[in-house]
């Protein structure tokens, strides 16, 4: 373990710690913590903390069952129809104020705020009154939670992008579709990708919800069988599933993606 | 006319125009699917006035502060331990955000009623957790940012680490722990009042659930709108001035 003096710090041990001993003290506290479960789990009863081989098997089963992984891809078109459709809508209200400046305060001091201050819960319940328990009541709630993150995200993009930058696109020519596909859509590309991650990993925190409230199929669906039958191997699969694939997808999709938007684009 | 006042008034009036519009569509009388504005109006004054809806309604304020400062107090003590013992950085970096971060809410939300049965003490575990990744990402950069120098320049004038700590860290941390309380106090009211629904019997959400139980649309909507309200005024009157007394502390 490489280990330096550094400058006096009263919050540190004054050490530095080479990113190789951390990343082994990464391994070692996943290791620890799966000897830890599978070592208490004949002590403990199976409703509270199922034995980790028994959950990897359900997690099997999400994948070679057609019936459990019927679930899994359906939660999977939610989350992708809803992050497309708030994204869509967002960019749309983030261009109003841009399009026709009088429309600024209604989209920054009144659409913005109501729709990031609305619960979740209820975008759910009005979903299953409105449109009855389907696919297209748990799209629109879920659209309608993430679309203040697209919004608030792309408004900001406007905001800040280059002033000097659109001018200049003015002075070369005055139409303004050709301003929007080769100066202002571009320089929105990292806020569009910042949106997009974000969207994704709040999409899956509340699609399991709406699913539970107003779906018949989808993780949230199962999750809630699971729930009335004590079953929880499949409520810890369930989430070990989500975690798994929200954290490859964050690590090995968003972030390289992110970090060639920036290099393109230039950063957030 | 100035363009910040057109501005306005094209905006009051989209919302007074929204209204109206409200009004003329909805059906008179019970209305299932589309409750009017009088009748939700009525139902939303109700949550703050009658006492059998605002004990739901002060139940759901306390929990959403507690488990605010809860989550911010862990994030701050996780992100401290990361400075003080640089061998739990991939710990809790690599490992316990991640895994905070994609945990479903509604994952939470059942452990935590298998775990601990339903209680108050329930939902403030179940939102203390769903809000403690946001917590500690603000901490995060908040403790990376710390500046070595400043710290440096105050132990040379005296090397009291409980005094450095107060009288320069805390100060320089005292915005990312305006930023963690109003992400988490935002993230709360949005998404972890879903933990009333299963871990317990009383609360803004719960009423919600009850009402679409009982078919009691314009209650349901009011609830709904009582959470935006109780949201905007928070955040008006004690977010905002608390982070501008710290701002100013600073």
């Amino acid at each position: 373990m490489a280990q330096a003096q550094v400058a006096f710090d009263p919050l540190s041990t004054r050490k530095t710690v080479s990113a190789a001993a951390k990343s082994r003290a990464a391994h070692a506290f996943t290791a620890a913590f799966l000897l830890l479960w599978a070592a208490a789990s004949p002590a403990i009863p199976e409703y509270l903390a199922p034995a980790p081989w028994s959950v990897a098997v359900r997690m099997a089963d999400f994948v070679i069952d057609p019936r459990l992984a019927g679930h899994a891809l359906t939660t999977l078109a939610h989350v992708g129809a809803a992050l497309g459709a708030a994204f869509i809508v967002g960019l749309v209200l983030a261009m109003v104020p841009y399009l026709a400046p009088v429309m600024g305060f209604t989209i920054d001091k009144r659409v913005s705020p109501f729709l990031n201050a609305f619960s979740g819960l209820g975008w759910a319940m009005l979903a299953v009154l409105w449109f009855g328990v389907t696919h297209l009541s748990v799209i629109f709630a879920v659209a309608a939670i993430l679309l203040p993150f697209s919004l608030i995200g792309l408004r900001e993009g406007l905001i800040v992008a280059d002033r000097e930058l659109l001018e200049m696109a003015r002075s070369f020519t005055r139409k303004r579709g050709k301003h929007l596909m080769r100066v202002v859509l571009p320089a929105l590309a990292p806020f569009m990708m910042a949106a997009l991650r974000t969207g994704f990993g709040t999409a899956w925190k509340v699609v399991l919800v709406v699913e539970l409230i107003g779906g018949n199929s989808g993780f949230g669906f199962v999750l809630n069988l699971a729930r009335q039958q004590f079953d929880s191997t499949t409520l810890f699969a369930v989430i070990g599933l989500i975690v798994a694939f929200v954290y490859c997808a964050e690590r090995f999709v968003f972030a390289p993606l992110q970090r060639r938007v920036q290099r393109h684009y230039g950063a957030v | 006319m100035p363009r910040a006042i057109s501005q306005r008034l094209v905006g009051e009036g989209l919302v007074l125009a929204l209204i109206a519009v409200w009004w003329l569509t909805a059906p008179r009388g019970s209305a299932f699917l589309f409750p009017g504005p009088v009748e939700t109006f009525k139902a939303l004054l109700a949550m703050f006035v009658e006492p059998n809806f605002l004990v739901h309604t002060l139940a759901s304020v306390w929990r959403v502060f507690a488990s605010v400062a809860f989550a911010s107090a862990l994030g701050l003590a996780l992100a401290l331990a990361t400075r003080r013992f640089p061998i739990t950085e991939g710990i809790i970096y690599d490992r316990i955000q991640p895994v905070l971060l994609s945990f479903p809410s509604l994952g939470w939300v059942l452990l935590g009623a298998i775990w601990l049965g339903t209680s108050d003490i329930t939902v403030v575990f179940v939102q203390t957790f769903i809000l403690l990744p946001f917590a500690l990402g603000q901490f995060r950069e908040g403790v990376a940012g710390l500046d070595r120098d400043l710290l440096e320049m105050g132990a040379s004038f005296g090397r009291r680490p409980r005094r450095l700590i107060w009288k320069i860290a805390i100060p320089l941390l005292a915005p990312h722990a305006v930023a963690a309380g109003r992400i988490c106090y935002g993230v709360a009211w949005k998404v972890a009042v879903v933990a009333e629904l299963f871990a317990t019997e009383r609360g803004v959400a719960f009423l919600m659930y009850q009402a679409q139980f009982r078919s009691e649309t314009a209650e349901m909507l009011a609830a709904c709108l009582a959470i935006v309200v109780i949201f905007l005024v928070g955040e008006r009157f004690v977010i905002d001035p608390l982070a501008h007394r710290l701002g100013r502390g600073r």
